[in-house]
């Protein structure tokens, strides 16, 4: 026996291989045990299947009018695939179409149908949607028309243009002009006067004269135009563009806006009704052009309006508080936004690619989002809307402290901004009992912050790049107008600047700045951001260490706050100057989860 | 103390023949293939140029002297013992006969490779060899055999005559006539090739390995499906798989991705209609790329039969081990086997072609055997069939190329390989 590699199915050995050193077969299998004496008929030879799959010869799917074409007969073949007969079958549809052995004679009128199918074996194995034409088609390169108004006619907007065209083809064509077509759209114009001429052997000229209403060519929803001429044999096709400079369309655009443009909330719903409390300067195009009136068309968001007529192109319509109240209380895409558009009409068209839009806005304060102790328990609106006296009637019947009431600086602040700040803390505390605190619900920020700042016992230890990081997720740093009323809203650690009369708020007095909670009492003291940490002053013996994470940071060199850590209502008293500054801060968590 | 020395004269040439146990006028002649090198009148002469066959007859006297090992019933000798007595016997041959050193670098170099190319020894594992030390024939055809025995040819000569033998010097390989044949110690050609052990045709090969193969889904991170053409053209169809390694099936006019498509061959097994893929990937490891999972891919619905060594469930175990489940062996082991079977799935496809008329049968008589899907093997003997008929590299010696039994030899493999050959 020789060195072999011995090979097994199941269990039963087969046979072997022969086999040498270092591991490398020396020849082909040996399957001794495999054939018994007696099985010595071979099985029958495999042969080639018959798949079934054939490849027809390449017919066309558009025929002339009233031409004969044969069909090829048979299948092409390949390495294993005779060629096969093919068996043609005419379905004649809406032609005239017929076929006798394999000659085709088409029959049909324009864009008449039928149907070739292909049988090989008994199995048909294609069939051919087929189109007649009853001319040739020969496209020409796209054509541009510039469209003129016509003056002085007696039905207004009509307007008159020339599809002129001159080509050379490579083949000998007939200048016999029998027809002319325009299609724009769907619709198909006939133009006054076509012709067809031929300049040598080789060149047509085409040319077709128009006169159709402004209507017809601007109307909505009109994405293509072409041209068609026609001689005995061939159709000659062409885009169409229409260039309507000549009718100088832009100078009816017209544009208006409101004076004022923003409408304080209390405003709008104070006051008497039939005061006019905006209004709308119109400022027109032409009134009339080549002889035909323009009018404009005004929709506001409960009605539509014409105006015609006009000998004045400047127009100011004053608008009534009522109206837009009625505005305001139909229901819109926009809470805080309404607008109205101006569309000129010319000869009976309304030009709705001219339509400009006035917009008009209702200023209501920032609702507060933070601080709420429950469930609101009034609409922001309808608690906005309420008079002065009732506001001091609910603080009294909610024993609601006055803000700063024991801080001698609280009567450097404007009446207006403590007032905002009244306003707001009553709509926080007269709601039902307390809820959750708000959080941090962003993963990618939660990751960040406790990282970028860690709260250690005595500071905040601080991470430039990661505070970057968070910083560019939260879109940078705030600058914050301290006269403002508004709520400004921040986000934990975000940096921030004050601004007052377009100057920043800077020096040592920052420095002496404190926050306040909701009640405006239990005071913080501004921490000092330095180096890599947020620290207490130096002579601030009485930080309380515990409440590092609700504390503002402020940095000398580049005027910089940063706000707590813990999201929450927080008011910021900043002293600068001889000034007294107070901003109502909410620092948000993140309210929505951010996806990488 | 003083030493003496005495100079003495070195062994006599006689002294070296004598050790060889060869007469330098033994008369004989020896045949080769290459023009430039006259044929010897005396072979064994002092002075002539050593070859193949001297390093044979050389290897032939020393395993005719062995004392061989009774192991397992046959006598065996180990490499160990073969190459110290070589080494003795060298010193004799290099001082009788002139570049006894290329000879023995032509014949292999290592003992274990000059045991390995020469008839009349047979292979054992770990080192171990028997030599057939009575005469032993196979017989070619009707005039001459192939000597597959270790018997001498000094021996040969006192029973017949130079005339008889015919014995190439380049591959050592050694042929006598029918009529100076003693009888009874020949076995055909057939039987030497192991014929009755092996598929007997093409068609017969694919069924057993469709009725065996394992039906189940490909997997898809293994490489790309692409399915076998089997001939490009209606001439005789060589394969040449290295090209296709190398060089990827991407734009190989061998593969196709589509199995519909029309020069992808599909074949009535069972009733289907049968395609043959394989899935190819680039192996960084080897640097080239590899055709795995060969299969069976019916037209329409259906899982493919896997037709690779584990999905007809072939197992391979050297002597002595024992069968365990789902064990195929060692890594190189299985790696030859799924290649022969590969190879042998890519020829049953163009055999298949052949007869059904697409393409032409080789001729016995083209020496050209390349992309056959002939067996071969990195290391020469007369278990290869490239050992026989292909002189292209060192590992195929082309044996019997020049001899006069070169048309029967290539005849009766490619037989053996399925070929109808005229």
């Amino acid at each position: 026996m020789m060195a072999q590699k011995q090979i097994y199915r199941t269990g039963d050995r087969l046979g072997f291989l022969p086999w040498g050193t270092p591991g490398r077969r020396l020849g082909a299998a040996r399957w001794t045990d495999l054939f018994s004496e007696t099985e010595t008929a071979p099985p029958a030879q495999i042969t080639l299947a018959s798949t079934g799959t054939h490849r027809l010869p390449e017919i066309p799917t558009l025929f002339r009018h009233d031409t004969t074409h044969m069909l090829p007969r048979s299948t092409i073949g390949a390495h294993f695939t005779l060629p096969q007969r093919i068996t043609w079958h005419i379905d004649a549809g809406d032609s005239e179409s017929n076929l006798v052995d394999y000659q085709l004679s088409v029959r049909g009128a324009e864009d008449s149908h039928f149907v070739l199918s292909a049988e090989v074996s008994g199995r048909v194995i294609e069939s051919y949607e087929c189109r007649i034409e009853e001319r040739e088609k020969v496209p020409l390169g796209p054509i541009t028309v510039r469209v003129k108004p016509i003056s002085g006619c007696e039905q207004e907007g009509m307007c008159e243009f020339v599809c002129n065209h001159k080509h050379r083809f490579p083949l000998y064509y007939e200048a016999d002009s029998q027809n002319m077509e325009l299609w724009i759209g769907n619709e198909v114009y006939h133009p006054i006067s076509h012709n067809m001429t031929a300049l040598g052997n080789y060149t047509l000229s085409f040319g077709s004269l128009f006169t159709l209403h402004l209507s017809n060519l601007l109307k909505d929803g009109i994405d293509t135009m072409g041209a068609k001429w026609y001689n005995g044999s061939q159709v000659f096709t062409a885009d169409i563009l229409l260039d309507y400079s000549d009718l100088q369309l832009e100078s009816i655009s017209s544009v208006g806006h409101f004076i004022p443009s923003q409408i304080p909330l209390t405003d709008l719903y104070s006051g008497d009704n039939s005061e006019e409390i905006s209004s709308l300067d119109l400022c027109l195009g032409e009134t009339t052009l080549h002889g035909w009136p323009v009018s404009f068309t005004i929709t506001t968001p409960i009605e539509s309006k014409k105006i015609k007529n006009l000998e004045t192109n400047q127009l100011t319509v004053p608008i009534k508080r009522s109206k837009i109240q009625d505005w305001f209380d139909t229901p819109y895409e926009y809470e805080h936004h309404r607008s109205i558009t101006l569309t000129p009409n010319i000869a009976g068209l309304e030009l709705r690619s001219l339509t400009s839009t006035a917009h008009l806005r209702l200023e209501v304060p920032y609702a507060p989002r933070l601080g709420y102790r429950g469930v609101r328990a009034e609409k922001w609106i309808k608690f906005l809307l309420r008079p002065q006296e009732e506001y001091n009637t609910i603080q009294q019947q909610h024993q609601i402290v006055d803000l700063f009431s024991d801080q001698d600086w609280r009567d450097e602040i404007s009446p207006e901004k403590l007032s905002s700040m009244k306003r707001n803390n009553i709509y926080r505390i007269i709601c039902e009992p307390i809820v959750d605190p708000p959080v941090t619900n962003c993963q990618k920020v939660l990751e960040l912050l406790s990282s970028a700042y860690t709260c250690l016992d005595d500071k905040v230890q601080t991470n430039f790049k990661l505070g970057k990081l968070l910083a560019k997720i939260y879109g940078g740093s705030k600058v914050i107008d301290v006269d403002s009323t508004d709520i400004q809203v921040l986000y934990s650690r975000q940096k921030f600047k004050l601004e007052a009369n377009g100057s920043s708020i800077s020096g040592n007095g920052p420095h002496d700045g404190m926050s306040f909670d909701q009640q405006g009492e239990e005071s913080l003291a501004m921490l000092k951001s330095d180096g890599m940490a947020y620290t207490p002053q130096r002579d601030d013996a009485g930080f309380d260490f515990d409440r590092l994470p609700e504390a503002f940071a402020y940095r000398t060199n580049n005027n910089t706050f940063t706000a707590p850590q813990t999201p929450g209502v927080y008011y910021l008293y900043i002293p600068s100057r001889g000034d007294h500054y107070v901003v109502e801060i909410e620092v948000h968590g993140f309210t929505d989860e951010v996806i990488e | 103390m003083s030493v003496t020395f005495r100079l003495t004269r070195s062994p006599s040439d006689e002294y070296h023949f004598n050790a060889l146990g060869i007469d330098p006028a033994t008369d004989f002649v020896l045949q080769t293939n290459d023009a430039l090198i006259e044929t010897v009148e005396q072979p064994f002469a002092k002075g002539s140029v050593a070859t193949v066959f001297h390093v044979h007859e050389v290897m032939r006297i020393l395993l005719s002297q062995l004392n061989l090992t009774d192991r397992e019933g046959s006598m065996m000798a180990h490499s160990t013992r073969i190459s110290s007595q070589f080494e003795r016997l060298s010193y004799h041959a290099a001082s009788v006969w002139s570049d006894w050193g290329s000879a023995v670098d032509k014949a292999g170099g290592a003992i274990r490779t000059i045991l390995q190319r020469m008839f009349g020894v047979r292979i054992r594992q770990k080192g171990w060899w028997i030599p057939h030390l009575e005469s032993k024939y196979i017989e070619a055809d009707i005039d001459w055999s192939i000597i597959d025995d270790v018997v001498t040819t000094t021996h040969l000569l006192k029973s017949s005559s130079s005339g008889d033998l015919w014995m190439s010097m380049d591959t050592g390989l050694r042929l006598l006539r029918n009529s100076a044949k003693p009888s009874g110690c020949s076995e055909s050609l057939e039987h030497f090739f192991g014929r009755n052990h092996r598929f007997e045709s093409a068609s017969a090969w694919l069924q057993w390995s469709m009725d065996n193969g394992t039906q189940q889904q490909l997997p898809s991170d293994q490489g790309t499906t692409f399915y076998y053409k089997g001939v490009i053209n209606n001439e005789v169809p060589r394969y040449y798989s290295g090209q296709v390694r190398k060089n990827g099936p991407f734009g190989s006019e061998w593969w196709s991705t589509e199995l519909d498509a029309p020069d992808v061959p599909k074949f009535a097994i069972n009733d289907e209609a049968w395609a043959f893929g394989v899935l190819w990937k680039y192996d960084e490891e080897q640097s080239k790329w590899m055709p795995t999972y060969p299969h069976l891919r019916q037209l329409g619905e259906g899982d493919p039969v896997l037709i690779s060594a584990s999905g007809l469930g072939l197992d391979i175990v050297t002597e002595g081990e024992e069968v365990e489940e789902n064990d195929l062996g060692p890594l190189d082991v299985r790696r030859s086997l799924n290649n022969h079977l590969v190879t042998e799935h890519l020829r049953a496809i163009r055999i298949l072609l052949i007869e059904l008329g697409h393409a032409q049968q080789p001729n016995a008589g083209d020496t050209k055997i390349g992309g056959l899907g002939l067996a071969g093997s990195s290391v020469p003997s007369p278990f290869s069939d490239l050992y026989f008929l292909s002189s292209n590299s060192a590992s195929s010696l082309g044996v019997v190329i020049g001899s006069p039994i070169e048309t029967i030899i290539r005849r009766e493999i490619l037989e053996n390989n399925w070929y109808v050959v005229e």
